[in-house]
């Protein structure tokens, strides 16, 4: 431990830290300099924390302020879920159960959080579903319940009028676009307008893909080979078009 | 033929897509694990073909399956592949898979090292998003040292779509890879000032959580952020940097004032209900020493939100009130009524917030009205959980600091036998121990408290109606403990001793039985005293008899301790019925059995246990546990290093300074709180037996409502008789204050100064004993033996007050060390030697004997002197021959008057003065003052330090200067106006209040 590592890692000394190539594939040396602790602490019965320890910066390990998101319908079936944090299966489901069973049993009239575990669950419904997550101690409810509006707007403009089945039937695209809203658990688009024209324009490079597949079984039948043929002009025609 | 079966089966195989599987499983409801087993071989079938198309497919709905809870962590290498096709559709899928299924511990991850670096430098932007998108969700550490550099690289990537994701997943990075943080950083920082608002806001993300994490390394950022805060108008980022600022705040107290203005101004103007409530928790939190303002404008705030009707503003708005609550309570009281109406709330999580805050509420005065809210509350409430929250509150808030803020006792029993009345309750235990608590501390309800107890034992088969689920019977465990160990105080111990032995009892848990047990012996003893005093033998012998008879049903009790408690005493009586036979007295030797008054026992009572020789309490007795066990042991060190560090040579070498420091400091502690139960071998002042049992009439049946037990007492009564108590002291403490005001002037009359206030405005009608052990034999009669009598400021130059007090012994015993300490506040200290703490008193370096008086001077410290302060202090003494440490409260006023110097001033040189345009000017009217104008003149004069000018005709120009060097001006008139002149204008404005009040006094 000398002076130069507890400085704040704004002053970085090039001296002592090997010189980085732009863009190239070569991993990290470890500085030989550094000591790192790896400390796990025990949060919860099931939870465990990570905390690294370099010289004097310590990372707990865990998500930006959302820890995990949840969609469930009334029936407590789950519809979605991301987790920001790394946790087992066997975690995960544990957790799941729980909340569930918690969420479904407040009142409609009650407010939108609770405090569970060591986390605030901030919940909010909307028709059927309930769309639920959970963030830190110190983080701000509000703003969570911002974020959970505002990726139902988004499902919204994008499914035109959504509804439980929209999801359920185009899971894919609702991880999609809660994927270009959040990343990690933080926001990382604030603009509604941004996040659907990104959808969008991914949705425009992605191919149909059940033609693609009638077209494969089409190519293993003898019958088909004929309709497979028009489908493979029409898809290239479909393409230039893009 | 062969070739049709496989035509065949690859058609049904291909029919089946993402929606068929989520249709066929909505479609089988009652057999859906049946059916997914089949869709999952199935899908193991398409995982084998070439074709990516068909493989993406069934990772697809793999996905699906996995969100449902089914285990496909077999499928991992197939979802490699698929992320690998050089096609979007089916990498996008691959990727999304990928990063719902994949964690740490999965073994294929290394795998995809080289496939993420190609897609992260993908031509196509959609390319690298997915790939930086799916890496978020499932980098491991030895992915984030692998492609760490390549992510830096995109930090910069000309696409804001690119910059942004790669700005954020880097934060993910550094806490997988943390030795990246230093060399990405500088780039980091760059981002916060890109043209981009969305990398911008990224950057402030990443930039804050990494802060909030370890903020001393970020405080040069600090100027940065600030102008950021200043100038950004997005919402989203700007609770972030005032989330970072919180965390900074601690470490650089500078910061705080520098921010409390922006703050001030958001909570004023922002209409976003989340920036708001982050402005008002982050100034909550940051303790801005020199902002009361600022705290009073969170809680008008917050009073907004709480009104409001949206739940989560309720919520929110209480939970932040309850945090202002620690630091100002003052502030939060004043809104008790909000509170209390958050109690009918629908929503209990509400009501639960809403009852926390009113256990930091209470207060002396509004003690009985909100516990009597609370009662209603108790009997409306649906649901046995919230009953059992609001009950257990109630017991909290009266017990609170050792009973702190009840004055009468009788009301609170007769709360707590109000309580027991609930059903179902699982507090029963608790009821009894504070049941049992107080009339054991508390000598002067005892008798009111058995009497109660007495009812309660009477009426046990109402508590005890349903047995099977309820904990409130525990409530006669005490009841019975109370009447048999303070038996004397039985109005008809004979009725209570029927009560005890009923056959009923034997129905009660085993521990209860066994305390009825051996306090029915308790009471026989009494009974036989009793009833051989009336020289009436068959009364005592039938009252053996009755032992004798109801005794053996205890005797064969399954429980071992009633069992072996109720045999033994069944023989005792049986020999003592022998006795009586034979005419001998026994009730002596009987009540000698339990001669001796129970004491509790205060906590450090072992301290006098002395310490055996040879042994040595701080040698290891085993070997200290190794390193690796203290690791876990200390989970503390997470947060900072250094701690991390210092804790180890703790454990071995104890710091006597710190040692000593901190134990000065709890003893500071524990003397300036009167209800703490002394460990040292003096016993206490003992409290006067308060009037107040006197005058509190015979409880009224009230057998109108059938609900209530017979003979209970409402608390109700109480609630109103102490209002009219509280009346009466008022109107007498009025009378003396006169009286003593009148006394002071007509006497020593040299200075208005307020002398010493008593410290409790509200006198209890009962106090909790603290007395503990021995009590001395001459106990003194108490009236307060020593008054602080006059308080004189003296003053010299600077920032130095000298305070005189004089005491006088009142009482008829010698007092002797007698040490003067106050609570220093922040601006005026009192100066003590060097070497002594903060805390430390002074000793008085004189003996009082009976009805003499003398002086001493103390010198305090006195920063500001524009406000007059009031500072609390305590004079601890020992009365002679009695070795105990009294303790008196007082309060030192310290006026602004008694910061001003009478100093003269020539005519012209306060001409100039006034000419200067340097003071401020303000003017007050003298109502009622009917006296001569010289005389007028002469008081303001020697009461307030002022030097006359000049004097023209109807009127005079005054000149008085502070010990600071402010100069105060006045023109008095006869009209009785004084206008005046000064450069501050708040010491001007405390001055002229003081002045006002002297001449309404008179």
């Amino acid at each position: 431990m000398n002076g130069d590592t507890s400085a704040p890692p704004a002053n970085q000394d090039a001296g002592s830290r090997p010189a980085l190539s732009r863009g190239g594939g070569v991993a990290w040396p470890v500085s030989s300099q550094r000591n790192t602790t790896v400390v796990h602490i025990k949060v919860s019965r099931s939870s465990s924390l990570v905390v690294v320890v370099v010289d004097d910066d310590v990372f707990l390990i865990s998500s930006f302020q959302m820890q995990f998101m949840l969609l469930f319908s009334r029936q407590g079936k789950l519809r979605l879920q991301k987790w920001y944090v790394p946790l087992s299966d066997k975690e995960k489901k544990k957790i799941t159960r729980e909340l569930v069973q918690t969420v479904l049993a407040r009142k409609p009239k009650m407010c939108s959080f609770l405090e569970w575990r060591d986390l605030k669950v901030v919940y909010k419904r909307y028709a059927s579903l309930y769309f639920c997550c959970a963030i830190e101690e110190q983080d701000n409810e509000l703003i969570t319940l911002e974020i959970i509006h505002r990726y139902v707007e988004l499902l919204d403009k994008y499914f035109g009028s959504v509804c439980e089945l929209d999801i359920i039937f185009n899971f894919e695209k609702a991880y999609f676009i809660l994927d270009e809203f959040l990343l990690g658990g933080e926001a990382q688009e604030t603009s509604k307008k941004n996040v659907l024209k990104a959808i969008e324009q991914a949705d425009l490079l992605q191919e149909n893909i059940d033609f693609q597949m009638r077209l494969f079984a089409a190519s293993r039948s003898s019958v088909g080979v004929m309709t497979a043929y028009e489908d493979l002009l029409l898809l290239r025609s479909s393409t230039r078009c893009m | 033929m062969a070739l049709k079966i496989v035509k065949g089966s690859i058609d049904r195989m291909f029919d089946k897509n993402l929606q068929d599987l989520v249709r066929g499983i909505r479609n089988h409801k009652e057999d859906e694990a049946k059916y997914i087993s089949t869709c999952i071989d199935e899908i193991k079938q398409e995982l084998k073909q070439d074709n990516i198309a068909v493989k993406a497919n069934a990772v697809c709905k793999l996905t699906y399956l996995q969100m449902l809870g089914y285990d496909v962590s077999w499928a991992a290498f197939n979802i490699v592949e698929v992320m690998s096709s050089s096609k979007f559709t089916y990498k996008r899928i691959g990727y999304l898979a990928a990063s719902q299924c994949f964690h740490e511990s999965t073994d294929v991850i290394m795998l995809t090292t080289n496939q993420i670096r190609k897609d992260l430098s993908s031509p196509n932007q959609y390319d690298t998003g997915v790939a930086l998108t799916g890496l978020s969700c499932f980098v491991t550490p030895d992915l984030a040292r692998d492609l760490a550099n390549d992510i830096m690289t995109l930090m910069s990537h000309t696409k804001p779509y690119i910059r942004k994701k790669a700005v954020l997943i880097m934060y993910k990075v550094f806490l997988k890879y943390p030795e990246s943080l230093r060399p990405a950083f500088p780039r980091l920082k760059e981002k916060l000032e890109d043209p981009d608002p969305g990398v911008q806001s990224a950057a402030v993300n990443v930039i804050c959580e990494l802060a909030r994490r370890n903020p001393k390394n970020y405080l040069s950022l600090a100027p940065l952020f600030f102008k950021l805060m200043t100038s950004s108008t997005n919402n989203w980022v700007l609770i972030k940097i005032i989330k970072l600022f919180g965390a900074l705040t601690p470490l650089e107290p500078r910061l705080g004032k520098k921010l409390i203005e922006p703050l001030t101004n958001l909570i004023h103007s922002t209409s976003a209900m989340s920036l708001l409530y982050e402005c008002v928790n982050t100034v909550i939190a940051g303790q801005y020493c020199c902002s009361l303002g600022s705290v009073v404008l969170c809680v008008q705030k917050l009073r907004i939100l709480i009104e409001d009707s949206d739940q989560n503003l309720k919520y929110l708005g209480l939970l932040a009130m309850s945090k202002i609550l620690k630091t100002h309570p003052k502030s939060v009281q004043s809104h008790k009524d909000l509170i209390l109406q958050c109690l009918d709330d629908k929503d209990e999580s509400i009501r639960l917030r809403a009852l926390d805050l009113l256990y930091g509420m209470v207060s002396k005065k509004n003690l009985m009205e909100i516990v009597k809210k609370l009662m209603l509350h108790v009997d409306k409430a649906e649901g046995t959980t919230y009953r059992d929250e609001l009950l257990t509150k109630i017991i909290d808030i009266c017990c609170q600091s050792n009973y702190q803020y009840i004055t009468n006792f009788e009301w609170y029993i007769s709360i707590l036998v109000e309580l027991t009345r609930l059903e179902g309750t699982r507090h029963g235990h608790l009821i009894a121990s504070q049941m049992l608590d107080v009339a054991i501390r508390v000598k002067a309800i005892r008798v009111f408290a058995v009497a109660q107890m007495a009812t309660l034992l009477d009426n046990a088969h109402l508590l005890t109606g349903n047995m099977q689920r309820n904990g409130i019977c525990e409530v006669l465990y005490a009841a019975a403990w109370i009447c048999g160990e303070f038996s004397e105080h039985l109005e008809n111990p004979m009725q209570t001793l029927e009560a005890m032995l009923r056959p009923k009892v034997a129905t009660l848990p085993g521990h209860i039985q066994a305390v009825y047990v051996q306090n029915a012996a308790k009471l026989f003893a009494t009974v036989l005293k009793s009833q051989e005093g009336n020289t009436d033998g068959t009364a005592a012998q039938e009252t053996s008899q009755l032992m004798i008879e109801r005794l053996p049903l205890f005797v064969q009790s399954a429980n071992l301790e009633v069992q072996e408690r109720a045999s033994c005493i069944l023989q005792l009586v049986k020999y003592i019925q022998k006795l009586q036979q034979k005419d001998v007295e026994v009730a002596e030797e009987v009540s000698a059995l339990f001669a001796g008054e129970l004491n509790p026992v205060a906590p450090k009572a072992q301290k006098k246990v002395p310490v055996p020789e040879g042994l040595d309490l701080d040698a290891w007795i085993n070997e200290p546990p190794s390193e690796s066990e203290s690791e876990d042991e200390q989970p503390k060190a997470i947060f900072t290093k250094e701690e991390h560090k210092h804790s180890r040579p703790r454990h071995t070498e104890v710091d006597e300074k710190e040692l000593a420091k901190r134990r000065e400091a709890r003893k500071q502690e524990q003397a300036n709180n009167p209800f703490y139960i002394k460990a040292s071998p003096s016993s206490q002042k003992v409290y006067q037996e308060s009037t107040g049992v006197e005058h509190i009439p015979v409880v009224q049946i009230d057998l109108s409502v059938p609900l209530k037990v017979p003979g209970l007492p409402m608390s109700d009564q109480y609630v109103k008789l102490e209002e009219e108590r509280r009346q009466k002291q008022r109107v007498e403490k009025k009378k003396k204050e006169k009286k003593k005001r009148k006394e002071k002037h007509s006497g020593r009359g040299k200075k208005r100064d307020s002398g010493p206030e008593s410290e409790e405005d509200i006198t209890p009608a009962h106090m909790v004993d603290i007395v503990t052990e021995e009590m001395p034999e001459n106990a003194l009669p108490i009236h307060t033996p020593i008054t602080v009598c006059d308080i004189q400021g003296n003053l010299q130059d600077g920032s130095q007050v000298v305070v005189s007090v004089i005491f006088e012994n009142k009482c008829d015993g010698f007092l002797k060390s007698m040490e003067f300490n106050v609570l220093d506040s922040l601006n005026a200290k009192l100066q003590r030697p060097e070497g002594s703490g903060p805390h430390d008193g002074l000793t008085v370096p004189f003996q009082l004997p009976p009805g003499v008086s003398n002086e001493a001077r103390f010198v305090f410290t006195v920063q500001s002197i524009v406000m007059p302060q009031k500072l609390k202090g305590t004079l601890t003494f020992i009365v002679k021959d009695s070795s105990t440490h009294e303790k008196l409260d007082f309060k030192l006023h310290f006026t602004c008057t008694s910061y001003l110097i009478t100093t003269p001033c020539y005519s012209d040189a306060f001409a100039k003065l006034l000419e200067s345009g340097d003071l401020k000017c303000s003017s007050v009217r003298l109502e009622g003052v009917s006296m001569p104008f010289h005389h007028l003149l002469a008081r303001i004069c020697f009461h307030h330090h002022f030097s006359v000018v000049e004097r023209i005709d109807s009127c005079s120009s005054m000149y008085s200067r502070s010990i600071q060097g402010h100069h105060v001006c006045l023109l008095v008139k006869t009209t009785v106006s004084i206008d005046a002149k000064c450069d501050e204008p708040t010491l001007l404005g405390n001055v002229l209040d003081e002045i006002k009040q002297t001449f309404s006094q008179c």
